[in-house]
């Protein structure tokens, strides 16, 4: 069946979106879950997901993306929303300036609430609104590259480089849990895999304990 | 999808052409709108001609075979507009006409006053314009966008990518110039004329619970002492510390937070408040020493909010004809301004744009817009977690719209 081999994963890998108000964070998650781009989408109300299972460099992985409200004050879910999280995607509009200057803003953001480890994509969006480019690829690109960021730009609408984004990172993520995985002897310790117990890092001890054991 | 694919097939069943133009969609989202599975059923929806008989001579109106009605087959969608005044509780179905088009121009005017002192604040309001780009920085400094409606203007047409260039529309001036004359009251006169009316015209603030109670209050006097007894001590408990029993404080929280837009019952109030600048102090009532810097915090973080407001209101229901016009996006920007600036708690969250789109289409007028909105997120407020208002409060306003409003439902299942 067509539905239990879409269930079927080695790994599962959260992502988070994160960016300003409007940077099109949720047509990305649509373009990239459903290829689709929703001409009349409307501002998310605090937070949505969606998944999609793809081959990455041999192995199924389940991405579960995870795509939040712009607006600042819906940052009081944000622990929650970062929880577990392995990799980012932090989106600004290529046509907005003010957008990718509050990147700084959002790497604070995570490096407060989110999984020291996380992977960290910049991502240039509406790059097909090429007449009204107000951030240059190369101030991006060694802004990302001073601080260790990988880097790429997209256009959800058109859909270039979205699917590239996205295996990127999930990539990268699957070569840092692999490793782990080599090093420790132990199932990827941070990726829930289907059928397994999570392994929270570093506590092997209780693998096999029942969640809610009464004595 | 959206409020427009919801009513895209309504349109087509209904009998006259009037109501089509509020919900046209436009042609290059035709394909993705999804259809809405309401129609007007005869002898099941509420129709123009049982609604109007719904009402006495002299307007009280029977509200039970209405709800009756909207729940069996909604709303015709030409009378929908006052309709929805009813059932969202701007105005007592036990009223008068008489009563209740005092109270319309009591609400007009309130709104006109409050957007007026908005206007002082940031001239874009009811300009016919709206921003999308901050206009202050954190700190308080005022961002200089030099034409920046035209940049605006060209960036949205980008993200659209299909959208006609934003122009100001006619319709826009005019509007603003009625409003302009309309709103700038005396505030003496009218303060008068308010304690009056409330003495003998009652409240037509209905309580959501207690409406027909507050009915019987209103037109037989006699004082009894039952829900409104209470609500009107704890007026009298935000102003002198005259027993905190439990519930009065209780009672006065929810008052500050929740419900601060009350032009009717806390008329004298804001009669006072009038003069200077009223609804800061609802937030803090006392704090007088860091008055100054605090309203200006205050000030700060509204003008914060309203491109976020702006970049909201350019992708709400963007599939309806109706938001081609400019003047019609500036009429949903300067309703949620306002409204950010009069509940400070609440301010703009993103997820109130959609919540208030459906009233700037229905209602013509935007003070009566505006009021219709105050309703419903008073109604959002009242069942909401503090941390995430809008969130948790949407299911419930989904639930209001469900039962009251079929074609809507699909709306909010956005959600």
């Amino acid at each position: 069946m067509a539905r239990r081999a879409d269930e079927e994963y080695d790994y599962l890998f959260k992502v988070v979106l994160i960016g300003d108000s409007g940077v099109g964070k949720s047509n990305l998650l649509s373009r990239f879950t459903r290829n689709e781009f929703c001409l009349e989408s409307k501002s998310t109300i605090g937070v949505e997901f969606a998944t999609r299972t793809l081959q990455v460099e041999g192995k199924t992985i389940k991405a579960q993306i995870w795509d939040t409200a712009g607006q600042e004050r819906y940052r009081a879910i944000t622990s929650a929303y970062y929880r577990g999280a392995l990799g980012a995607l932090l989106v600004y509009d290529v046509t907005k300036p003010t957008t990718f200057e509050n990147v700084s803003r959002w790497l604070k953001e995570l490096r407060d609430h989110a999984d020291s480890n996380i992977v960290i994509m910049l991502i240039g969006n509406k790059t097909d609104l090429k007449h009204l480019r107000g951030v240059a690829t190369e101030d991006a690109q060694s802004y990302a590259e001073k601080e260790g960021l990988s880097f790429i730009e997209t256009s959800a609408l058109e859909a270039i480089n979205v699917e590239k984004a996205f295996q990127t990172i999930l990539g990268e993520i699957y070569r840092i849990i692999s490793k782990k995985t080599l090093s420790s002897d132990e199932p990827a310790p941070t990726s829930i895999k289907e059928g397994k117990t999570l392994v929270v890092e570093g506590s092997e001890a209780n693998t096999k304990k029942p969640c809610c054991s009464s004595t | 999808m959206g409020f427009a694919g919801c009513l895209q097939r309504t349109e087509n069943n209904l009998d006259t052409n009037d109501s089509n133009s509020i919900y046209a969609i436009r042609p290059e989202y035709v394909i993705d709108v999804r259809k809405t599975k309401f129609k007007p059923r005869p002898g099941r929806t509420l129709s123009e001609r049982k609604w109007r008989s719904a009402f006495s001579e002299d307007g009280h109106l029977d509200i039970g075979v209405v709800l009756r009605r909207v729940q069996r087959g909604g709303v015709h969608p030409l009378i929908r507009a006052e309709v929805w005044e009813f059932l969202l509780g701007c105005y007592d179905p036990n009223s008068t006409y008489e009563e209740r088009n005092q109270l319309r121009q009591r609400k007009r005017e309130q709104y006109g006053m409050w957007k007026t002192e908005c206007q002082k604040m940031e001239s874009t309001i009811g300009s016919g314009r709206y921003v999308t780009r901050p206009v202050i920085t954190e700190d308080g400094q005022p961002i200089q966008n030099p034409s920046s409606q035209g940049d605006d203007a060209q960036e949205d047409n980008g993200d659209k990518s299909t959208l006609s260039p934003v122009k100001l529309c006619d319709d826009a001036q005019e509007d603003n110039v009625d409003k302009e004359t309309s709103s700038p009251v005396e505030p003496c006169d009218d303060a008068q004329e308010d304690n009056v009316d409330k003495e003998t015209s009652s409240p037509v603030e209905p309580c959501d619970d207690a409406q027909e109670e507050n009915v019987d209050k209103a037109t037989s006097s006699p004082v009894e002492p039952s829900d409104d007894a209470q609500e009107e001590n704890v007026d009298k408990a935000t102003s002198s510390p005259v027993e905190p029993s439990d519930d009065a404080q209780e009672e006065n929280v929810d008052k500050a937070t929740s419900s601060p837009v009350e032009p009717s019952d806390d008329a004298q109030v804001d009669n006072g408040d009038k003069a200077t600048s009223s609804p800061a102090k609802l937030l803090m009532p006392e704090e007088p020493v860091a008055g100054i810097l605090h309203q200006e915090k205050i000030v700060v973080l509204w003008k914060r909010t309203l491109h976020q407001i702006g970049l909201d209101v350019v992708r709400t229901d963007r599939a309806l004809e109706f938001y081609e016009s400019e003047a019609n996006l500036a009429k949903l920007w300067d309703v949620l301004a306002v409204y950010a600036w009069i509940d400070k708690e609440i301010g703009y969250c993103q997820g109130m744009s959609d919540l208030c789109s459906p009233m700037v289409i229905l209602l013509e007028n935007e003070a009566d817009a505006f009021w219709c909105f105050e309703r419903i997120m008073r109604k959002v407020v009242g069942i909401s977690i503090p941390l995430i208002p809008v969130l948790s409060g949407l299911c419930f306003v989904f639930l209001v719209f469900t039962y009251l409003r079929p074609s809507v439902t699909s709306y909010y299942y956005c959600y």
